[in-house]
């Protein structure tokens, strides 16, 4: 007992001996060498660490945005942080493994040829899911005993995982013309609803392909650059409308709050490059060994993919998505967060890569009318889902940023009302609180 | 036996780069897909994903082989002096993406067919 409360104590409370421990597994299941097996442990805790250097980064510049947020809309202070994550990992870390091990399963043994993919996300999909159902059931159910927690995320990302990419997947097939891969992103709800509604209001014939963009433009496909621009917006807004004073007081800073704006915004991107790096570091150890016990498990089974896997079939509509769905939210947030519904924030990433996805479908269906509707439609989703998890999660919501902040429009309108109604009905059921 | 002859040019592992937009998934796919060819080829490759953004981030000296799946190949060019760079139309299609790459590394004479 003793030696199980030290390893509990010691090394399982750390999440970057977890995330390693998971790549050690991995590699050891697809028989690779002593060297490449202990190279790859290194570079996931090595990764991890670096990722958490950039949360702490990332949190630090964001948070005086959210405060100047909280002062100009008269709303309750704010700050996003990233408990479950940061302590948790002895509960998460194994339904990374477990909930992909059962969506093979599932695949294999239960789900017809025709709606056979495998979940291929990207590999980011196995930390956020596997946090967004433990922390969800943990901390919103109420359940306490960990082993029931993992029982139930697995079950629950499992199902997630082979339930999305056969819902979207008609779409897809329309989309590339074959159907030798699926979709596997947390858009997806977003696309689905863009392929619908501009199949009825768009304009194929007119597609945005045809446009000619400025080379100036060019500049909103780096990601980094569109960050610290709408950042960097942001905060001069925020400081104009609360005062050149109070900013700079919120900012903590004695330089021109204007030019702090500025650079927040630059340490802002900077930290979320920081963080991409440390996540690529880990997640290209980890990944592999998945794609490997995926062939092992569904042999010839279709990869559902992510995202940026579509970008090819809309390049300018990539950027019609990008500018429409980033556009839509910020009206969205002025609004909500002006009329005290909510106090939200343009999440960069996610409108990023979602509204990009929304416009390829939307360009597909309605040309280059129904791009700019997808965005539309993706930017909207993610405004009022974010509203939603916010009334459901409460403080859930600003403590978890991965599940908060940084969620994605199938996380927001679909999972989390969907496992807040779960939770009422397994609270019913005598399970957790 | 293969079809093709590798000719080793560098006398070290082949040097690659994956690159996607924000690179923490696509490029990492890409990886998978392409360290597949390399490993049917013969090839030792030292395959790094990064981000179309700072191409170059991570990588121990001057990649040989630039490989993207975004959109952003001409851009990249600009910023990676690798003598090969192409682009991935399509992770569905493994044939495509070993044949763009044999096409590629016959065409700088670093494979030759047997």
């Amino acid at each position: 007992m003793v030696v199980v409360n030290w390893l509990i104590k010691n090394i399982f409370t750390q999440s970057a001996i977890i995330m390693g421990l998971i790549a050690l597994l991995g590699l050891t299941a697809a028989k690779k060498d002593f060297n490449t097996i202990l190279q790859g442990f290194l570079k996931v805790v090595i990764g991890w660490a670096v990722y958490q250097i950039g949360i702490s980064a990332f949190t630090s510049n964001m948070n005086p945005l959210m405060n100047m947020m909280s002062k100009a809309f008269n709303a309750p202070s704010r700050e996003i942080g990233f408990y479950w994550e940061n302590n948790f990992a002895y509960i998460y870390g194994p339904v990374i493994i477990l909930g992909f091990l059962l969506h093979l399963l599932i695949e294999r043994f239960i789900v017809p040829e025709k709606w056979r993919y495998v979940f291929l996300g990207g590999g980011h999909f196995l930390l956020r899911e596997a946090i967004l159902t433990t922390c969800l059931v943990s901390m919103l159910w109420g359940v306490e005993q960990a082993w029931l927690v993992i029982l139930i995320s697995t079950i629950l990302s499992a199902i997630q995982f082979t339930v999305q990419p056969a819902v979207i997947s008609p779409f897809i097939r329309k989309l590339r013309g074959d159907d030798l891969m699926g979709f596997a992103h947390q858009s997806s709800i977003a696309c689905l609803v863009t392929s619908v509604v501009v199949s009825k209001v768009g304009n194929p014939e007119k597609s945005s392909e045809d446009v000619k963009f400025p080379k100036a433009f060019g500049f909103m496909r780096d990601f980094n650059c569109t960050t610290t621009v709408i950042m960097a917006l942001l905060m001069i807004a925020m400081t104009i409308i609360i005062g050149p004073a109070k900013s700079a007081e919120i900012q903590g800073t004695s330089l021109n709050p204007f030019i702090a704006c500025v650079m927040t915004a630059v340490n802002l991107s900077a930290a979320m490059a920081v963080l991409f790096y440390g996540m690529r570091m880990f997640i290209a150890e980890i990944l592999p060994a998945f794609v490997g016990f995926a062939d092992r498990i569904v042999p010839g089974a279709r990869p559902a993919m992510d995202v940026p896997t579509i970008f090819g079939f809309g390049q300018n509509a990539v950027l019609f998505g990008i500018v429409s769905s980033t556009i839509t939210h910020i009206i969205w947030m002025l609004i909500i967060n002006a009329l005290g519904i909510g106090l939200i924030m343009a999440p960069n990433a996610s409108l990023f890569m979602s509204g990009a996805g929304c416009a390829v479908f939307g360009n597909k269906f309605g040309g280059r009318r129904g791009a700019i509707i997808g965005g539309i439609i993706c930017g909207t989703m993610m405004a009022w889902g974010h509203v939603l998890a916010q009334y459901l999660g409460g403080d859930i919501y600003w403590a978890n940023a991965r599940i908060g902040y940084g969620a994605e429009a199938e996380d927001l309108v679909v999972l989390w009302p969907l496992y807040w109604l779960l939770g009422k009905l397994a609270n019913l059921l005598g399970l957790g609180a | 036996m293969s079809e093709y002859i590798w000719k080793d040019p560098f006398k070290r592992p082949l040097r690659v780069v994956t690159c996607c937009p924000v690179g923490i998934c696509t490029c990492i796919l890409t990886k998978i897909a392409v360290e597949k060819v390399f490993d049917q080829l013969g090839i030792t490759s030292e395959i790094t994903p990064t981000t179309e953004g700072n191409p170059m981030g991570g990588v121990n000296g001057t990649p040989d082989i630039l490989i993207t799946e975004g959109m952003q190949l001409e851009a990249l060019k600009e910023k990676v002096p690798a003598p090969i760079a192409l682009r991935i139309h399509d992770l569905g299609k493994p044939d495509e993406i070993k044949a763009e790459i044999i096409k590629h590394l016959l065409g700088v004479g670093w494979l030759e067919e047997a």
